[in-house]
């Protein structure tokens, strides 16, 4: 019965999980319930009787977070607990004196319930809000294209914190590596702001005054056109193709690609 | 009194090369340029190599300094290569402005003395 509540109060509820889970969930719930409420305890959620309950609830709201509930689907969870409770006591109590104050009693205590699963919702979605933002800053990946030779393909809006971001991964790949050349690959970069441009700029000049030359490939026609308006001028050799900078680090660095004959 | 510097000029191959090896406030700057220039024109080398990795934090007085040692040792006849510069130094450089035009910036001391022999050899 508490199901059909659910799937009533929540539609979306089997979009992210089976009936059988649903089951399983509301079964585990109710056992837990009882085992805890037989102690007489209606009040303190403290207590060490609930301590199993509670650590059920924290469970099923930590997986709806990371399913993607909303928050009212989550709290029409416990909350259909509580017609659940009132038809069973309205079946069970004949004296309406009796029935008024159990309602109540029962009515605190799920309330209580559904407050403790509201907060550890809320905290299991922080804390996958925070996991998202820390793969963001993970988006500049480093090519080892040669010995000495490095390429980043950039990729993604860029912005100034993330250009920051990038000259200091830049410069610390430079000095680790070695690199005598950079490659900067733009292809995936269709516009930038202007003051993103200004800091792609500074962050070549300082790869050069790192000892390290920078090629710039796949500018697209839209931060061409940045650059020219920003009148400082990109000190790099820029190349069409990702392939033709790797063609001309080669020539810098002496090496040549030679075809092999069969 | 005056202070010891503790900024080393070793001579090596046909080169001098050059660290400075404490915080460079101005008066130790001005003391290091005039220590590099002197040994230059003293031991008549080539080329100049100044290696920065021993310096954290670079001012404008400072960076306008490493440029006069660059253009002083022009004159007298020396190539200046520029080596160790660390991440955090390079990006504040930039932002200063401070772009030393008359710098061979290089990864390391031997791309630096590599650089340094093929000059020579082309002047």
């Amino acid at each position: 019965m508490w199901k059909k509540v659910i799937s009533r109060s929540a539609n979306r509820t089997f979009d992210f999980m089976t009936a059988t889970q649903l089951d399983e969930e509301t079964q585990g719930v109710v056992t837990e319930f009882v085992k805890a409420i037989s102690s007489e305890n209606y009040v303190d959620i403290t207590r060490p009787e609930y301590e199993n309950l509670l650590t059920m609830l924290r469970g099923i709201s930590a997986d709806r977070a990371e399913l993607g509930f909303t928050p009212t689907e989550t709290a029409a969870f416990i909350l259909g607990f509580k017609e659940v409770i009132n038809t069973v006591l309205e079946e069970k109590v004949e004296d309406p004196k009796d029935l008024a104050s159990d309602v109540l009693l029962m009515g605190n205590l799920i309330d209580k319930l559904a407050l403790y699963t509201f907060e550890t919702f809320v905290e299991s979605r922080e804390a996958i809000i925070k996991k998202h933002a820390v793969a963001l800053e993970f988006t500049n990946p480093m090519i080892m294209v040669w010995d000495n030779l490095i390429a980043f393909p950039l990729q993604g809006v860029l912005d100034t914190y993330r250009m920051a971001k990038f000259t200091e991964e830049m410069l610390d790949a430079i000095t680790r590596h070695q690199a005598s050349v950079v490659i900067v690959d733009l292809t995936a970069i269709p516009t930038m702001d202007t003051a993103t441009c200004h800091r792609l700029i500074q962050a070549i000049e300082a790869a050069r005054l790192m000892g390290s030359e920078a090629v710039v490939t796949g500018i697209s026609p839209s931060v061409a056109s940045i650059i020219v308006k920003l009148e400082v001028g990109l000190k790099a050799r820029t190349l069409r193709e990702l392939r033709e900078g790797i063609n001309y680090a080669f020539k810098v660095m002496g090496l040549k690609v030679v075809e092999e004959v069969s | 009194m005056e202070e010891v510097s503790r900024s080393s000029i070793l001579k090596i191959e046909d080169f001098l090369l050059a660290t400075p090896q404490e915080a460079m406030h101005d008066i130790a700057a001005i003391r290091f340029r005039d220590d590099i220039l002197r040994r230059l024109k003293d031991t008549k080398v080539n080329g100049l190599i100044i290696d920065l990795s021993g310096v954290d934090v670079v001012d404008s007085f400072m960076g306008r300094t490493i440029g006069e040692i660059a253009n002083s040792a022009n004159l007298i006849g020396a190539e200046v290569a520029m080596i160790g510069l660390r991440t955090d130094v390079a990006i504040t450089m930039v932002e200063m402005g401070i772009s030393l035009g008359n710098v061979y910036p290089l990864l390391n001391l031997d791309l630096a003395l590599k650089f340094l022999r093929n000059q020579r050899r082309g002047g």
